[in-house]
């Protein structure tokens, strides 16, 4: 009886054993670990962001994966915020033993992950975060993929310089600027890129304002603007304060002549759902969505057709920036950087980025592909990865400039006063 | 005019903080339970308000009708199941209790609807009264309205009734309010449903005023606590004027100052209060340590 009770547990040992072999290692899979803000103020952003991840999982497994048939496996994180992203940081490395970390749609959250990951050696490759410090940290095992603050901060500035002062006929140095920006890692650095990129071109600054992107209310903030009169404003927000603040501006009847934001909260499709007739009209200098299939090369056309087809089956929309960026960035790094650099193993992986020199048009998103040496100023940043100006226009969200990338004409401007709207 | 614009949409705003604060203040001063799961609370009647209005078109004040029986019902199984377990077990039991509850209500909220912001649009939303050149939020006028209406009911009802009495004696003293048979558990129950129904109440009539997302009840759970505390615990008179200066506050140092500071200066008068007036300002001094005095 006693040997037998004995057979019996050994067997059951045996047993589990076996189940959790196969639960984590499996020499049929890539295990990847993933970290998003999943819950939290920031859960609509992080959950859109990982869907252009998995989407691009999907794609690949279906092509019969890496590495002569091996399949992606996402180990993923939720981090609703910089602690939770430095905890699960540290559970995705020592517990669930990943080697490569993708993320994370926030900068705050980057900012954070990409810590952990560099005091352990291993990759994180970062499609999202744009705050200008996540990349000037002398880290090596970094990548961005995505275009920074400047790049969409200073982009903005530079669409109320050019095109928005020719369209009302204002001379720059006559332009009204207000920057409004949330103040956490994201809002910020592209506030600031704004701010600066505002000034240098002699513009009229006449506020630049901060504020909580957790507050409840924006009264004074919109108040304080109609006051100032501003002719366009500037604005970095990160959620839904995009939608509190434009709510507020209709409310208290603040009239500009052009809103250009920076991607955020004001680019993603809750934007324009919540606001409806409201949202026309503003603009984005914003992550490239689907841009003109002239631009890309044929390859990559048919691969954005792909991703349009099935987010468009998961979300019910047709996806926004962020979501083009996870999917871009996350179809490079399976396509072209894994298959060269045949294994996880950090240095493999560095080898196999920097030695891409890929032409705009190659990322699904339009951008193209060269990794700064992290020996440099912005080291692993994408230097070819860049930002276009999108607009609400009934509510899609349509990629209006550079030209070359443009898939449709602006409207409504100068915007019409709230009073003048249905 | 501006000056008249800044003063309106700052009572408004602290109408909104009164409202979401009363039933806060109530459960405080009655139970002495921090009720972590305020937040939370707020933000499923809002969801409720948006999800009656969504699917059927019910108008948001009579979806208050609905919904205050659900309300009532929710109270009383949050009181029975979780929080009459936590009496008397000391902070840390009522406090993990209470954030758990909060937790579990956010994370169900994301499972259920995700993390998609939305809100309710329709005329009524965006109704604006313009008097002169001010402008007046119609859904937040009613909401301010209301914020007075339930706080002078509920002095109403605790001067006036017998269970409103008794409801006061608790506060006063336990020990003795039981020696004169009154059933402590019971007055626990009737004030735990009744300061939930009116956060639930909240939720609605701010439901076509903000965005509504899983982690709304975070931003204003904060500022109730404030409210509260600078009010004086248990002050239902305290939670209404509390919210109003806040919300003075938070608008005028927002436009005066610095929009990014307008959170340190509201929590700089709460400290200078707290500092000046440790009870509130309609607190009874002592009161966090013999009962809380009085809770009108």
């Amino acid at each position: 009886m006693k040997r037998a009770g004995w057979v019996i547990m050994t067997g059951l040992l045996a047993g589990l054993l076996g189940l959790a072999q196969g639960a984590t290692a499996s020499n049929h899979e890539v295990r990847i670990g993933t970290i998003f803000p999943m819950t939290g103020h920031m859960a609509f952003g992080g959950n859109e962001g990982f869907m252009g991840t998995d989407i691009a999982r999907e794609i690949v497994n279906e092509r019969g994966g890496v590495w002569g048939g091996k399949k992606i496996v996402f180990v993923p994180a939720d981090a609703p915020d910089q602690t939770a992203a430095t905890n699960e940081m540290n559970r995705l490395i020592s517990r669930d033993g990943v080697k490569l970390v993708i993320g994370s749609y926030s900068s705050a959250i980057a900012f954070a992950a990409s810590a952990v990951a560099e005091r352990n050696r291993i990759i994180f490759w970062e499609n999202h975060g744009v705050a200008d410090p996540i990349a000037r940290r002398g880290f090596k095992y970094l990548f961005k993929t995505n275009v920074n603050a400047t790049g969409t901060g200073g982009g903005a500035a530079v669409w109320a310089a050019t095109y928005l002062s020719r369209t009302l006929n204002i001379a720059p140095k006559d332009m009204k600027v207000a920057v409004v920006w949330e103040d956490g890692t994201y809002g910020a650095s592209v506030g600031k890129a704004a701010f600066t990129k505002a000034t240098e071109l002699g513009m009229k600054v006449v506020a630049n304002e901060g504020y909580s992107a957790k507050s409840p209310d924006l009264s004074p903030l919109v108040l304080k603007l109609k006051e100032l009169q501003p002719d366009v404003l500037l604005v970095a927000g990160i959620g839904q304060d995009a939608v509190l603040f434009w709510s507020q501006a209709k409310k208290l009847d603040l009239n500009v002549k052009a809103v250009v934001a920076t991607s955020g909260g004001w680019g993603v499709p809750d934007f324009a759902k919540n606001l409806g007739e409201g949202a026309n009209g503003v603009f984005s200098s914003d992550f490239p969505t689907e841009v003109n299939p002239q631009a890309l090369t044929p390859k990559t056309r048919q691969l954005a057709q792909e991703f349009i087809k099935r987010f468009k089956a998961r979300k019910g929309t047709t996806p926004t920036g962020n979501a083009w960026l996870a999917f871009s960035g996350t179809m490079l790094l399976f396509e072209e950087v894994l298959p060269k650099a045949g294994s996880l193993e950090p240095e493999s992986i560095k080898q196999a980025a920097f030695s891409l020199d890929l032409p705009e048009g190659s990322m699904a998103n339009g951008c193209g592909v060269k990794f700064i040496s992290h020996d440099q100023f912005d080291g692993g940043k994408n230097e070819r990865a860049f930002a276009v100006v999108v607009q609400w226009q009934n509510g899609e969200v349509h990629v209006v400039g550079p030209e070359k990338f443009a898939t449709h004409k602006s409207i409504l401007v100068p915007l019409p006063k709230w009073s003048d709207r249905k | 005019m501006i000056y008249v614009q800044l003063v309106v949409s700052g009572l408004l705003l602290g109408g909104v903080y009164a409202l979401i604060s009363i039933g806060l203040t109530l459960i405080f001063g009655v139970l002495r339970v921090v009720n972590f799961a305020h937040g939370e609370f707020l933000m499923v009647g809002m969801f409720a308000a948006y999800w009656l209005f969504q699917l059927w078109q019910i108008p948001v004040y009579l979806s208050a009708l609905v919904m205050l029986p659900a309300f009532a019902l929710f109270g009383y199984l949050v009181y029975r199941l979780v929080i009459r377990r936590t009496m008397g077990q000391g902070d840390a039991v009522q406090i993990f209790a209470t954030v758990g509850i909060g937790v579990i209500l956010q994370n169900a909220a994301l499972v259920l609807w995700t993390g998609d912001f939305r809100t309710i649009r329709s005329a009524y939303a965006d109704a604006i009264w313009r008097v002169g050149g001010v402008q007046v939020s119609v859904p937040l006028l009613v909401a301010f309205i209301v914020a007075v209406a339930v706080t002078g009911l509920l002095f109403l009802f605790l001067n006036r009734t017998m269970e409103g009495k008794a409801i006061r004696a608790v506060v006063q003293d336990p020990i003795a309010a039981m020696a004169m048979a009154i059933n402590l558990d019971r007055i626990y129950l009737w004030t735990f449903t009744i300061g939930t129904c009116c956060v639930g109440l909240a939720g609605i009539l701010l439901a076509p005023n903000y965005p509504i997302f899983p982690a709304i009840g975070i931003s204003f759970g904060l500022v109730s606590f404030v409210v509260v505390v600078l009010g004086g615990l248990g002050s239902m008179v305290g939670a209404l004027l509390g919210g109003l200066i806040i919300g003075l506050v938070e608008v005028f140092s927002g436009f005066f100052i610095a929009t990014d500071l307008k959170q340190a200066f509201y929590f700089l008068v709460f400290v200078l209060v707290l500092v000046l007036r440790p009870q509130g300002l309609f607190g009874q001094r002592g009161a966090e340590m013999v009962g809380f005095g009085r809770l009108v």
